[in-house]
């Protein structure tokens, strides 16, 4: 009794000693880890760039998932890739990223609370046993931080390829502290003439707005001769009536690590007069001098495709809408696949627009993100805006042929525009009649000051259209807002969203024109093959350990016999 | 070591020579097929997921049915007193026992690749086999851990049914304690602890084709853990 006393003593002791080590072993491996990413596509390997932002978070973020236990088979796949990336998120967040999957089901208040955090029902068309029956299910994601939410789109979340970008993209979003700053010039429209502009509220809201991520500054041409300090970024809507000296300022800003988004219509637009519309000519160089020295120059021939949005065309009485060809329209094959901002994008249409060439500056690199497709063409000036032309002639007598880059992106040691030093301070026209004294022009910059290489920090995006970002089109071409959004993302929620590049997602769908014999053949040769293989194996072993049985029962017998 | 392949050698045969093992394996390839095939040209996609997924499940009545003799038959029929005077080491004969069933574990994968040979000849773009090899890492991994499991489950009882039930009844305990089911219910600081312990989720990670080596030390401890404690459940029938 004594002995199995001390045995069981000594027996728990050792277990605790045991427990301890392998708890230690286990603590130890949990925070010292490695991860193999195996899959063909290097699917689960998240960016170096979403590891930071994870490893930088102070306070834990929310994640909820909204899904529905019983999904339709097209989103049985989405589901998995989507939980495959949260789960590398959780990994790698450390406790600071946390996942609840939440199914509403009937629960009102769940479906409430999911409709008020922007994850509606869904209806979906399920195909079962021939007929089509509408399902509805849930499928989103709401990230929450203090007392900020941001919700990831049903279409977001079945794209697998961008997903780390929407979700690091809105994790940026959520733990900035204060809005960067956003510089928005706005080009007069013609100087001289009576015919409104068009105007980009629209933009200002979506960015700037209650619910926009940015801090928008209106950049006067006529109150501001240089940028206003402390911005982040700049847009350009159209450079008409910039001043040297601002230009001189955009160019130190870039130097500087500026971001500046570019939009530069290649035409001046025709007065509308009654009836059909006229020829048009290109626009006059603005800022088109200073891009072709960072490394892009814009050809000023109109982009004509057959892949184009429609337009509202006057038909006497009644207005037509009809294919345009001048407004091409970029399909998601001419996105950049390996920018995320873009990669996963639908179309952008670009009204009136031309071809973007790099210029090959050493240590800039230019990279295309939107092109038209190879049907494409140009057309010389003047420009013809009918919408009714003989394209097959027109596209045979083409100066070029497609595709081109609408949409460029400038990157790397861009060297400065003005590499001879500041401009001249320029005197201010003196009102008409009026005497003027002389003034002695001071230098408006100091020389001394100038940055002459943006080391890799500044980057540039050119569009060649800043008509398919205002009011008129954007409520036409709602996708034209989303490129707006992921490109201002990109450049200004921090580099480490430029780290995080496409990861292509291999489809493997089953050989077509299988049918139901052919199914049911490798069903069941799956099914059974093997089993019955197996049990004819076993009988045969059965067998033979039978006949040896017997062999040796044989032998005895004869033995003794 | 020696002695160590001598159990091995004569357990692993002993397996091939009962019908348990083919009525086994048998109704684990049916099984397992028969799921994953039902589904499989309706979602039209050549993906291994689904079948993986089974897998915790079918082990969790496969392993125990071959554990629940390792120790049971030796102890009803009384051999284990001869076994246990021969001079091999008690961990020896655990050791032995537990990697022949690992070895027929192997086996019964090697027998389930004719469905990721099928799922590939009919891709059109064949299949992730990174996915799938570490898929088979992490059912070897799992089944191991059951093994582990429903061997020191058995180690108590001379009953064939009752070690079974005793092993399915652990194994399902230590699936369920990590799932959401169970952390739903406990404080927030026990869930991320309780998480790690669960046995499925550290498979289901290994199953996307992410080989992490949190996941490998985890199921190593606990093979380790179980078959130290089979060793010590041994070893304390010398003590009255």
């Amino acid at each position: 009794m004594n002995n199995k006393l001390r045995h069981t003593s000594t027996n728990i002791a050792e277990i605790v000693i045991v427990v301890i080590i392998l708890v230690a072993v286990s603590l130890v491996g949990y925070k010292f880890f490695h991860r193999f990413d195996m899959t063909e596509n290097k699917q689960f390997t998240i960016s170096d760039a979403t590891k930071e932002v994870l490893q930088g978070m102070d306070d834990p973020i929310n994640a909820e998932f909204f899904l529905s236990s019983d999904l339709p088979p097209q989103f049985v796949r989405i589901k998995d890739d989507v939980r495959d990336k949260l789960d590398e998120y959780v990994a790698f967040g450390r406790g600071h990223f946390k996942l609840k999957v939440t199914d509403p089901g009937d629960d009102l208040d769940e479906k409430d609370r999911a409709l008020k955090l922007g994850v509606p029902e869904l209806e979906i068309n399920v195909t079962e046993k021939d007929a089509i029956t509408v399902k509805k299910v849930y499928f989103g994601l709401v990230l929450s931080f203090e007392d900020r939410t941001e919700t990831i789109r049903t279409d977001e979340l079945a794209d697998p390829s961008n997903l780390e970008y929407a979700l690091t993209s809105r994790l940026v979003k959520l733990t900035q502290e204060k809005k960067p700053k956003l510089g928005l010039f706005i080009g007069p429209f013609l100087q001289g003439q009576q015919q409104q502009g068009p105007q980009y509220e629209t933009l200002k809201q979506l960015l700037g707005g209650a619910q926009g991520m940015y801090e928008i500054v209106t950049v006067d041409p006529q109150a501001n001769r240089t940028l206003p300090e402390d911005l982040d970024g700049l847009i350009i809507a159209g450079a008409f009536g910039m001043p040297d000296s601002l230009k001189y300022s955009i160019d130190q800003f870039i130097m500087n690590g500026g971001q500046v988004l570019v939009m530069i219509d290649p035409m001046m637009q025709p007065q509308q007069q009654s009836g059909s519309m006229q020829q048009a000519f290109p626009s006059l160089p603005t800022i088109e001098e200073q891009l072709e020295k960072y490394g892009v120059k814009l050809n000023k021939q109109l982009v004509v495709d057959p892949s184009c949005g429609q337009a509202p065309m006057s038909g006497g009485l009644f207005t037509i809408i009809r294919d345009y060809y001048l407004w091409p329209k970029v399909l998601p094959g001419g996105f950049n696949q390996e920018v995320s901002a873009v990669a996963q994008l639908e179309d952008l249409v670009l009204p009136w627009c031309c071809p973007l060439q790099g210029t090959n500056i050493e240590g800039v690199k230019f990279s295309p993100l939107a092109s038209s497709t190879d049907k494409s063409f140009t057309l010389s000036s003047p420009f013809n805006l009918e919408p009714d032309q003989d394209w097959p002639y027109l596209e045979s007598s083409a100066p070029a042929k497609g595709p081109f880059t609408l949409v460029a992106m400038l990157e790397g040691n861009l060297p400065t525009a003005y590499p001879g030093g500041p401009p001249n301070p320029v005197e201010p026209p003196a009102a008409a009649g009026e005497e003027t004294e002389p003034v002695s022009l001071k230098p408006q910059f100091d020389a001394g000051s100038q940055v002459m290489n943006s080391e890799g920090q500044g980057r540039i995006v050119v569009m060649t259209s800043a008509l398919g970002l205002s009011d008129g089109f954007v409520d036409q071409f709602r996708q034209n807002l989303l490129f707006l959004v992921n490109t201002m993302d990109m450049m200004l929620l921090g580099d480490e969203l430029m780290g995080i590049r496409s990861t292509p997602v291999t489809a493997r769908p089953l050989k077509t024109g299988l049918d139901e014999k052919q199914k049911s053949f490798y069903r069941w040769i799956n099914v059974l093959g093997v089993p019955i293989l197996l049990v004819l194996l076993g009988l045969l072993l059965w067998f033979l350990k039978g006949q040896r049985r017997r062999a040796i029962a044989r032998y005895y017998e004869d033995f003794r016999g | 070591m020696s002695k160590i392949c001598a159990i091995w050698r004569k357990e692993f045969s002993s397996y091939w020579y009962s019908p348990i093992a083919y009525i086994v394996i048998t109704v684990f390839l049916v099984l397992m097929n028969w799921l994953f095939f039902r589904g499989f040209f309706l979602v039209n996609n050549a993906d291994m997921r689904m079948f993986f997924s089974i897998i915790p499940w079918a082990f969790l009545l496969l392993m125990p049915a071959l554990t629940m003799r390792q120790w049971a038959e030796e102890l009803r029929s009384g051999t284990i007193e001869s076994l246990m005077t021969k001079p091999v080491h008690d961990r020896e004969v655990v050791i032995g026992k537990y990697l022949a069933a690992v070895a027929f574990l192997a086996v019964v994968l090697v027998l389930t690749l004719t469905t990721p040979l099928t799922v590939a000849g009919l891709s059109e773009n064949g299949l992730d086999w990174g996915m799938v090899i570490t898929s088979y890492l992490g059912a070897f991994l799992l089944g191991s851990a059951y093994l582990a499991i429903g061997g020191w489950a058995g180690s108590f009882t001379s009953n064939q049914i009752v070690a079974f039930i005793i092993g399915v009844a652990v194994i399902f305990f230590a699936i369920m304690i990590g799932e959401s089911l169970v952390t739903m219910f406990v404080p927030s600081f026990m869930v991320t602890p309780l998480e790690y312990l669960g046995l499925q989720r550290h498979y289901l990670s290994i199953m996307r084709g992410v080989i992490d080596t949190r996941d490998l030390i985890y199921y190593i401890t606990v093979i380790c853990f179980f078959l130290y404690l089979t060793v010590r459940a041994v070893e304390s029938r010398k003590w009255s």
